[in-house]
């Protein structure tokens, strides 16, 4: 009965407010105020628990802005993203705050739905071989570069007297 | 202060022995930089992270390959004189500015290598302004690279150098006084700079270990929690402003981090001397320095200022978000730090013209000499103030008395003109170097305060963004910002003597 | 004399942070008072 009822809310969130890019949200933060909003974005960093609420980041490319949701929605998220991991893509339907009296003024959206648009990955590094070769071939630029010091400052008639301290 | 220089009326072409000594001294500056660059590497290999870490060896193997070239080719074991102290210092931080951008730029995460060294530069002058793409997805050595630079630019690179490299030379007061650390703690300078990464290695330990926790209990991932813990207290301690998330601190949503990266920001906008005192016993001297005071003064004033213009649009209703909104970016732009818990855009959109105003006056006053802070600092205008008093008492009292002033800082001092005269100096410097941004940014089409508040903010080693800085802003732009950072930073002795020594090389006998 | 610099150095931080709670405390208030006079 509650998920029916979610849904319809849902559906009529989304009828009413179109998908809104983070940039328009901060621009026009005054018009947006208080409207019930639908934002998409990926998940960065940390989905971070508050009590019976979470905090999470959502990045859409431009700007993140955080989502303040129930702990129950957010068990839908598995990855967010770093730089090891792409982050879920969710789109979360939700009150638009410019100052959120709740939460100290900070500017964020009270989702009240979060649909998963496509879930999130580990990336696995692939070693740049080109950076790898040149890596090496400058440790051996090095390498010539510190025998050819060495053998300079040890040429006879070159000794080093220690510098004395000075009196300031 | 910084009055020792004398300008020979004419000039005379640098000489051999002149490159010399400023190419093997500027070598030995570029090595240390070359091995910090280690520690992002080591980092990167930990985390598994193994293209960032190959970029920081490629970085290390660069410099460390030009570093050994210039001090064998230079070798000398000559003294430095001031123009060649001064002159290593500013050319150091250019060599360090194009070094440390090759990682940054080999991870693809900046549009060009201007844009890497606008960072870097921004790094290391702790101001905190980023070019930066993608943050987010930004690997760990990298993000540690980024909040490293602040780390070692905002002690001093040629600290780190006498600390390391450069030991017993007296040509090491010189390059000291030209990274516009005029007042020594200790006797000897090697000693104060010990002092000083001293002081700033207790606060990293302290400071990580409560962020840490403060961010485990705010639910973040333990290792994020002490790797955010220690990145946010080494730009906020330098009064830098680099995050590792886009989002800057409102990434957070804590109060408690707020608080404490407050605490943090002002600890870093203090006196280096002043931290000794306090350290060895000194404890009264808190309430009795003149930069103390002035602080305490300036930050309420102006906060009240810029409270009263943003009550006047009603942007933020409630006492707390006053404070968290209000108060958290008027004390990060008056340590200049330029932490921010609004995005940059919001400055123009939610603060009025009188609130803005309040705000680049304190990022325009700065913070403590001999700090990380940047701006003119609390010192000078206390010396400006205490000089309009001891004016003002001239005028009124009879023509035969003369009129002592005196100030404390550190000790008690009576105020002579000459100290005037270098205070108002510099300050007119800093409202040129202001102004001459703004002026710029008004030529490339933005507006007026807008311009102004950027080229503050830059000038000042602020780094706080009304959403100017951005990777699309005109490569002239980026140029000038680079040009105020530095020269903020350096207080303007060592750029100055740079292009005079170039100057000399050109028109010089 | 190390224990006396020890106790030095840990008050010496303990006043620094002070000094810096003081304003924030001091800041917070100036908040509150601007609330409820309507500044």
């Amino acid at each position: 009965m509650k998920a029916a009822i979610n849904l319809i809310f849902f559906c009529c969130a989304v009828s009413y407010a179109q998908h809104i890019s983070s940039t328009e949200l901060i621009n026009k933060a005054k018009e947006y105020d208080g409207k019930t909003v639908v934002y998409v974005g990926e998940a960065i960093g940390d989905v971070m628990v508050r009590g019976d609420f979470v905090w999470v980041n959502l990045n859409d490319g431009e700007n993140a802005i955080g989502i303040w949701l129930d702990k129950e929605l957010a068990k839908e998220i598995k990855y967010t993203g770093s730089y090891q991991a792409k982050g879920d893509r969710l789109e979360i339907a939700g009150v638009f705050h410019r100052s959120c009296i709740q939460h100290g003024g900070d500017m964020d959206i009270h989702a009240q739905n979060l649909r998963k648009i496509s879930p999130g990955e580990l990336v696995k590094e692939k070693l740049h071989t080109g950076k790898r070769n040149f890596t090496i071939i400058l440790l051996g630029i090095l390498c010539l570069v510190l025998i050819f010091v060495r053998r300079q400052s040890s040429r006879p008639g070159q000794l080093r007297r220690p510098a004395k301290l000075p009196q300031e | 202060m910084c009055c020792g220089i004398f300008f020979k009326t004419m000039i005379l072409k640098p000489q051999l022995q002149d490159l010399k000594n400023i190419g093997y001294y500027t070598g030995k500056i570029i090595i240390g930089i070359g091995l910090t660059m280690l520690v992002p590497a080591v980092i990167g290999l930990l985390f598994a992270e193994i293209n960032p870490a190959l970029d920081f060896l490629i970085a290390t193997e660069i410099t460390l390959i030009i570093g050994l070239i210039l001090t064998r080719v230079c070798f000398t074991e000559k003294d430095l004189n001031w123009m060649q102290g001064m002159i290593v210092v500013s050319l150091s931080w250019l060599a360090a500015m194009l070094i440390g951008a090759i990682p940054l730029y080999l991870s693809g995460h900046w549009g060009c290598y201007l844009d890497a060294c606008f960072d870097v530069m921004s790094g290391l002058t702790t101001t905190g302004l980023t070019l930066v793409q993608d943050l987010d997805h930004l690997s760990y050595a990298h993000n540690l690279w980024r909040h490293f630079t602040p780390f070692i630019g905002g002690q001093g690179i040629v600290v780190i150098a006498l600390c390391f490299f450069i030991k017993g030379v007296s040509g090491a007061f010189k390059m000291y006084v030209g990274e516009a650390r005029d007042e020594r703690v200790l006797p000897n300078v090697i000693s104060t700079s010990r002092f000083i990464w001293l002081v700033s290695i207790v606060y990293l330990i302290l400071s990580t270990l409560v962020l840490g926790t403060v961010g485990i209990a705010n639910g973040m991932k333990p290792v994020n929690a002490f790797f955010h813990g220690a990145c946010i207290f080494m730009a906020a301690f330098d009064t830098a402003g680099f995050a590792p998330q886009s989002q800057n601190i409102l990434y957070y949503h804590s109060l408690l981090f707020e608080v404490i990266t407050i605490v943090i920001m002002l600890l870093g906008a203090m006196n280096f001397n002043l931290h000794y005192h306090l350290w060895t016993g000194n404890r009264r001297e808190i309430w009795r320095n003149i930069e103390t005071r002035m602080l305490c003064i300036t930050i309420v004033v102006i906060f009240l200022i810029t409270l009263i213009g943003l009550n006047q649009v009603g942007s933020y209703p409630r006492a707390l978000i006053m404070f968290r909104k209000g108060f958290y970016q008027v004390i990060s732009a008056h340590t200049t730090t330029g932490y921010m818990t609004i995005y940059a855009r919001q400055f123009i959109n939610d603060w009025g013209d009188l609130a803005l105003a309040g705000l680049i006056c304190a990022m325009a006053f700065g913070g403590g000499t001999c700090s990380t802070a940047g701006g003119i600092k609390a010192l000078r205008l206390g010396i400006i103030v205490k000089a309009l008093q001891q004016d003002l008492k001239r005028i009124i009292s009879p023509e035969p008395a003369i009129v002592e002033q005196r100030l404390h800082h550190l000790k008690e001092i009576f105020l002579e003109d000459k100290q005037v005269r270098a205070a108002l100096i510099i300050t007119l410097a800093y409202l040129a170097l202001y102004g001459v941004g703004a002026l710029v940014g008004m030529f490339y089409g933005y507006a007026f305060l807008d311009s102004l508040f950027e080229s503050t903010s830059a000038a000042a080693n602020v780094g706080l963004s009304c959403g100017i800085t951005t990777p699309g802003m005109p490569a002239g732009l980026k140029l000038t910002y680079i040009v105020q950072m530095w020269a903020g930073r350096l207080e303007f002795m060592s750029v100055f003597t740079l292009i005079g020594f170039f100057i000399a090389a050109i028109k010089g006998k | 004399m190390k224990i006396k610099s020890l106790y030095n150095a840990v008050f010496g931080i303990a006043t620094e942070v002070l000094y810096a709670l003081t304003i924030i405390l001091a800041a917070f208030l100036i908040c509150v008072a601007a609330y409820f006079l309507k500044l």
